[in-house]
């Protein structure tokens, strides 16, 4: 296999856009990539002060170091779920990477912070895992920009994981997530803008990314992530891909162009009454928040080891 | 991972990670690609973390097929450097195929 470019000996290839690439010119392509995303759909200015979700995994890190390497100014955001040992590698990887660039990462613990942890809250609000995390993520990466006064939000979504949400939603026909599952959100009622930088890369082009630059990060699954119906998304349409290459870039990126303009109606959010949590002074529709809940709940609860949740050390 | 005893004339042994793909229900794969110790393709595996060797020469496309991979959902890596797909691992090469999946809260 010969680079496509170049004609100098292939180290990856990439079915979706039938070619081989070398090295340089793979980074090259995924520089286009977010270059084109960014573009197309005005996630990112110049002037932005931007705030980067980072977990310690490759997409993070991958699209961080993207951003930092285009010229914006970029500042980390990792939060301590306290999963055990997968969350304190997790945080080594990304205070490594931050320290070997010099970047600034901000750190938030929920155990020490919020007296709970991941597994705690699921077994409190009897939740599957990830949407105690999901929960608990989405709010502290909302109050850190707010607080920070970032401009914009970046999170490490990549193709696969849209692919395998827009999937997900489909086959149940979720009108209201359809209309809000876009690249960028733009900042509303208190809410920060939210972008989406990876969505025209998949997850195997992030990791070799991540490979080729030399990064290191959390190779290993979430353990209490495993068998959820996010990873059986992903893998059926793996396996679609593998017999028809392009096809998740299809799927998702006409979606995008032409389907969700269509649901845009059924957007949840832009005939809500928001007003702000009485704990938290985070937007809600309620009195209170469900983080604030979730919190109450999870700070109440004896603190549950991760094997519990894994079933490693689940009492028969 | 520690290195499995070997005793000389003896029959093949498997390593401890083989014991895995067993376990997984690829007994028949792991019959064709098992291989005397030192004398194959040291293959890492991750999630969970194992090791095996197989047969080579091998091409990466086909150890993959071989161990029912999906080259849409790993990546193989030879001291550090990717490896195409198209190329082929020597009989004393020492490779990763690192898993790219990730999921969870979103």
């Amino acid at each position: 296999m010969k680079c496509r470019v170049c004609r100098a000996p292939a180290i990856i290839d990439v079915p979706r856009h039938n070619a081989n690439f070398c090295g340089p010119h793979f980074l090259d392509m995924c520089r286009r990539q977010v270059t084109k995303a960014i573009d197309d759909f005005d996630m990112l200015h110049r002037d932005d002060r931007v705030l980067v979700a980072v977990s310690g995994g490759k997409d993070s890190l991958a699209v961080w170091d993207i951003l930092i390497e285009m010229g914006y100014q970029a500042d980390g955001l990792y939060i301590g779920l306290g999963i055990g040992e997968y969350s304190d590698i997790s945080g080594q990887y990304a205070r490594a990477f931050a320290d070997e660039r010099g970047l600034r990462l901000i750190e938030v613990s929920l155990r020490d912070e919020y007296g709970y942890d991941v597994p705690t809250a699921t077994k409190a609000t009897r939740r599957v895992p990830c949407s105690a995390c999901g929960m608990s993520k989405r709010h502290l990466y909302d109050k850190a920009a707010i607080d920070g006064d970032y401009t914009v939000l970046v999170t490490g979504h990549n193709l696969d994981d849209e692919a395998a949400v827009l999937y997900g939603n489909t086959l149940r026909w979720e009108l209201e997530y359809l209309a809000r599952q876009l690249p960028v959100l733009p900042a509303r009622n208190g809410f920060p803008k939210k972008v989406k930088p990876l969505v025209r890369l998949s997850e195997r082009e992030m990791a070799a990314w991540c490979v080729i630059r030399g990064i290191d990060y959390l190779v290993d699954e979430c353990p209490i992530a495993a068998g959820n119906k996010h990873l059986g998304f992903k893998e059926a349409l793996n396996k679609i891909e593998a017999d028809s290459p392009g096809t998740k870039t299809a799927f998702y990126l006409n979606f995008v162009e032409k389907v969700a303009p269509l649901f845009a109606a059924y957007a949840l959010g832009d005939d809500v009454t928001l007003h702000p949590c009485s704990r938290c002074g985070s937007p809600t529709t309620g009195e209170v928040c469900a983080f604030c809940n979730l919190v109450e709940k999870s700070a109440a609860h004896e603190p549950v080891p991760v094997e519990l949740i894994t079933g490693k050390g689940r009492r028969r | 991972m520690d290195e499995p005893a070997h005793h000389p004339g003896a029959e093949p042994q498997r390593t401890q990670g083989d014991q895995v793909f067993l376990e997984g229900g690829h007994e028949e794969i792991c019959e064709e690609v098992v291989r005397e110790e030192n004398r194959g393709v040291k293959v890492l595996l991750r999630n969970p973390r194992r090791e095996l060797e197989v047969a080579g020469p091998r091409r990466v496309h086909a150890l993959l097929a071989d161990l029912q991979l999906n080259r849409e959902s790993h990546l193989v890596i030879r001291n550090g450097t990717l490896v195409a797909s198209d190329e082929e691992l020597a009989a004393d090469d020492v490779v990763e195929i690192r898993p790219v999946i990730s999921g969870g809260a979103l």
